[in-house]
């Protein structure tokens, strides 16, 4: 009886520190806010945000079977695409935006530049089906993983019979992508107080909630919302930004404000990676403002910073870097080699 | 015993509910047609050359003259020209209802278009769901119209939109036959759309918008209930 009782303790014991409840695929960072994303309708398990990360590394789901999400989407550059103003698709076709970070997408209500994505679960159509981008069809990429040696039994394994469907196929690299939390800076330390910041950094810290705050709120360093910064529009890409999916007026030149998180390393920056470097950023916002009736107005007047100001805002920008994250296996190129030829 | 009570339990669940059919019929000028039907007739030696018809119904209700009200759950259906077996399917109505009047979608409705993916009909894999802007195309009517113009005139209606002020998706109310409510049999009369729409004018609408609505209308207006 005793023995039973002992090898019971090991066996629940065991079994609880090898589950993968929802909780520990995704929680919630202390202060913020709730999520956007109705998990209800999508809940976490370990099948599915395995499948999903399967799914974003694989080359499949482009025409050539040579692009995959992670071709722009680097996990050490913060899920973005480094180097690269507009990112290139299949047969090096050029397209019109900069990739996006990745990091934090619960809290977000629209996707793309212009918000022209309204859930996070039909995001990834938009790159599938771009000719210049992955040039597929998500009925051919079911197709596809159908004719696979294995992915057929990791969707059984997720979703229990009834086959590969595009609702399954995207519902899975959705929980693969909400599990891509960014909350272990050296900011988010500072601010539990497990950590202390340089003088330079202080300083910059309090620089930028005089000046940035507005539209790059803590703690996510975005309001999700849109806002037309300054930047003249570009005569050859004539991309007029959020105007493209409402047609108002008011949204002419208006972009999704994206995350400062992890900044350092998603350069180039802006809707069409056009400036190069931080202090290039800065610099466009103490004196490239171009006005205009849709400017936002936090930036009615020009922002004033001293040449030292400008290095100590960028040396607190710099604290927003998240190692852990970066690097975090969770979220890099799955082990085993999925079969996908 | 025991049998006999689950054999009644079952009779009692099936029967509550009788199996009302409900078929869609594309027809022009009182004729129905299929997808290999040959080309159609306008006036002035005009012809159309139907490609593909294919759109969502989606939010069944049935109306009893006594005030009841039967909607029909998950309610969406992909009706495709091209495959017959989509042209007609069952709704459960519940036999105490004895229904004069079917309401219905043309479309799909704006909550659904901003609730992320979804399965079976809507499935994106159905080739009726916009990929560089959410939102579901409610009607696809892709085709060819000959004699109108010098060259033969390609027509592609993607029909969609879901945010106010550009709201495609058309909802009908038809009164139904008194005592024919178990085969609903509803017609498309397609001649009635070509002929309010001018070709010449606007041949392919590809993206929520005005033109996106005002062509919506025009097809809704070709739903009528089939005389019994």
């Amino acid at each position: 009886m005793k023995r039973l009782f002992f090898f019971s303790v090991i066996a629940v014991t065991l079994a609880s520190a090898l589950s993968f409840t929802s909780d520990q695929l995704f929680t919630i960072p202390r202060g913020w806010s709730l999520p956007s994303y109705d998990f209800s309708k999508n809940q976490l398990t370990r099948e599915k945000v395995e499948l999903g990360r399967a799914l974003f590394y694989d080359p499949i789901l482009s025409r050539t079977n040579i692009v995959s999400c992670a071709s722009c989407h680097l996990q050490y550059t913060a899920f973005t695409h480094v180097d690269h103003a507009l990112s290139h698709g299949v047969d090096d076709r050029i397209g019109t935006r900069n990739s996006p970070a990745l990091m934090n997408l619960a809290w977000q209500k629209d996707f793309m530049w212009d918000g022209a994505v309204n859930h996070l679960d039909v995001q990834a159509l938009a790159p599938i089906h771009n000719s210049v981008e992955m040039d597929e069809t998500i009925d051919n990429v079911v197709k596809k993983l159908t004719a696979t040696n294995n992915y057929p039994q990791l969707f059984e394994e997720a979703f229990g019979g009834g086959g590969i469907t595009g609702e399954r196929t995207l519902k899975s690299l959705s929980q693969f992508l909400l599990t891509l939390v960014s909350s272990t800076s050296k900011y988010d330390s500072v601010s539990l107080g497990t950590s202390s910041s340089t003088e330079k950094e202080k300083n910059g810290y309090s620089l930028f909630k005089s000046h940035c705050n507005a539209c790059h709120a803590e703690p996510l360093f975005t309001t999700g919302d849109f806002a037309n910064n300054g930047l003249p529009i570009d005569t050859v890409l004539r991309d007029a930004g959020r105007w493209t999916v409402t047609h108002n007026s008011a949204d002419s030149m208006l972009f999704k404000i994206p995350t400062l998180r992890n900044v350092e390393f998603s350069y180039p920056y802006m809707h069409d990676g056009r400036l190069k470097s931080l202090k290039e950023v800065v610099q466009h916002y103490t004196s490239g403002i171009q006005h205009s009736n849709t400017l936002s107005n936090v930036l009615r007047s020009p922002i004033a910073l001293t040449s030292n100001e400008q290095v100590d805002l960028i040396a607190f920008l710099l604290t927003l870097t998240d190692r852990q994250f970066l690097f975090d296996k969770r979220f890099s190129f799955p082990r085993r080699e999925t079969e996908g030829k | 015993m025991r049998t006999l009570v689950v054999l009644t339990l079952f009779c009692a669940n099936v029967c509550l509910h009788s199996q009302t059919s409900v078929e869609f019929k594309p027809t022009w000028n009182g004729r129905t047609i299929d997808s290999t039907s040959s080309l159609l007739q306008l006036s002035g030696g005009v012809q159309i050359q139907l490609d593909k018809l294919k759109f969502y119904v989606s939010a069944f209700q049935f109306l009893g003259s006594d005030g009841s009200n039967w909607k029909e759950d998950s309610s969406f259906h992909l009706i495709d020209f091209e495959l017959p077996t989509t042209l007609k399917f069952n709704v459960a109505l519940p036999i105490t209802i004895e229904p004069n009047t079917i309401i219905f979608c043309v479309g799909v409705d704006s909550a659904t278009n901003v609730s992320g993916v979804m399965g079976g009909a809507l499935d994106p894999t159905k080739g009726m769901y916009w990929t560089w802007q959410s939102g579901y195309i409610n009607v696809k009517i892709e085709g060819m119209c000959i004699g109108l113009t010098a060259n033969n005139k390609g027509f592609e209606f993607h029909l969609g939109g879901y945010r106010s002020p550009f709201l495609s998706v058309q909802t009908l109310a038809l009164p139904l036959a008194a005592n024919n409510s178990s085969k609903i049999v509803v017609e498309i009369a397609l001649e009635r759309f070509f002929g309010s729409i001018d070709i010449r004018r606007v041949s392919a609408v590809m993206s929520p918008g005005a033109e996106s609505v005002e062509i919506s209308q025009q097809f809704a207006k070709c739903f009528q209930l089939s005389n019994p």
